[in-house]
């Protein structure tokens, strides 16, 4: 009797520490690959603020430039590039995953100009970059705020 | 005598379990502790972000990535990044999506050359080996 109760208690001890022993090399796996995604990680704000850079600087995008001479304005805004089509020339989310991309949504403060969307920003906004910026319409140069709104993911 | 032979099946049991369990964990932890996986995703990120800084410069540039290389095959295209390495487990692979203006476009190839250099002519973004 005291046999079988050896054999039966040494079955039990054994499948639950089967187990145990299974969980706990899968948390040591998970535990280690989050770690090294935490010390690969690049803060969303660096890349968008590295993205958002280029609405301002080039002339595919926003900045001014001089027809004659081909200069390019750094921080100058042209108000005739002001529309989604030069946005979406400028930068573009994937067709399929572009929600997972950074999104931004673009305002000239204190303009009549309209608010410009990337093709998958959905408002919900995670933080707002701010540049002064000149606007330049024709002849006529004044100063502005460039407000970038900021969607990182949509969970 | 039953119970001799029992009881030393069970103790052979419960060491060769105990063998398997501690070298299953060593070799989980190994293969995601390696340093080249770190280094791989590392450069890749890195690249993405000094394409997309390139790419705001209103004019030609180059710039040098500071980080030996040697081991790594790098290739840019217009819509990714990718950085490969031979490693104990095969070619492994890590890209990064990049968003370049609507008429940029993104080429070139690295293979083994200890630095790299990416360099903006116009409108396109090309990736080549430079020297130290």
């Amino acid at each position: 009797m005291t046999e079988v109760f050896d054999v039966a208690r040494k079955s039990i001890f054994w499948m639950i520490a089967a187990a145990l022993i299974a969980l706990m090399v899968m948390g040591l796996v998970f535990l280690i690959a989050d770690f090294r995604g935490s010390i690969t990680d690049v803060p969303g704000a660096t890349k968008a603020n590295l993205i958002a850079l280029r609405f301002t600087t080039i002339p595919d995008c926003f900045a001014y430039q001089d027809e004659k001479t081909g200069r390019v304005y750094v921080g100058t805004v042209d108000e005739a590039k002001w529309n989604t089509e030069q946005l979406n020339r400028c930068y573009s989310t994937g067709y399929q995953n572009g929600k997972n991309d950074i999104n931004f949504r673009l305002q000239l403060k204190d303009s009549p100009l309209p608010e410009l969307l990337t093709a998958h920003y959905f408002h919900l906004d995670d933080y707002t970059i701010e540049k002064s910026v000149l606007v330049r319409n024709g002849d006529e140069i004044r100063k502005g705020t460039l407000l970038i709104s900021v969607q990182e993911d949509v969970q | 005598m039953v119970k001799k032979g029992a009881s030393i099946i069970l103790m052979i049991f419960e060491v060769l379990v105990v063998v398997i369990v501690a070298a299953l964990m060593i070799s989980a932890a190994k293969k995601f502790g390696q340093s080249d996986t770190i280094v791989r995703v590392t450069i890749a990120e890195d690249l993405a972000l000094m394409v997309n800084t390139l790419v705001s410069i209103p004019g030609d540039a180059i710039v040098k990535y500071p980080i030996n290389v040697s081991k790594y095959t790098i290739m840019l295209d217009t819509t990714f990044i990718e950085v490969k390495n031979e490693g104990e487990s095969g070619i492994t692979t890590e890209k990064r999506r990049i968003a370049l203006p609507e008429a940029y476009q993104g080429e070139g190839i690295v293979q083994l050359q200890e630095w790299l250099c990416l360099e903006k002519k116009g409108k396109t973004i090309i990736v080549r080996g430079c020297k130290a």
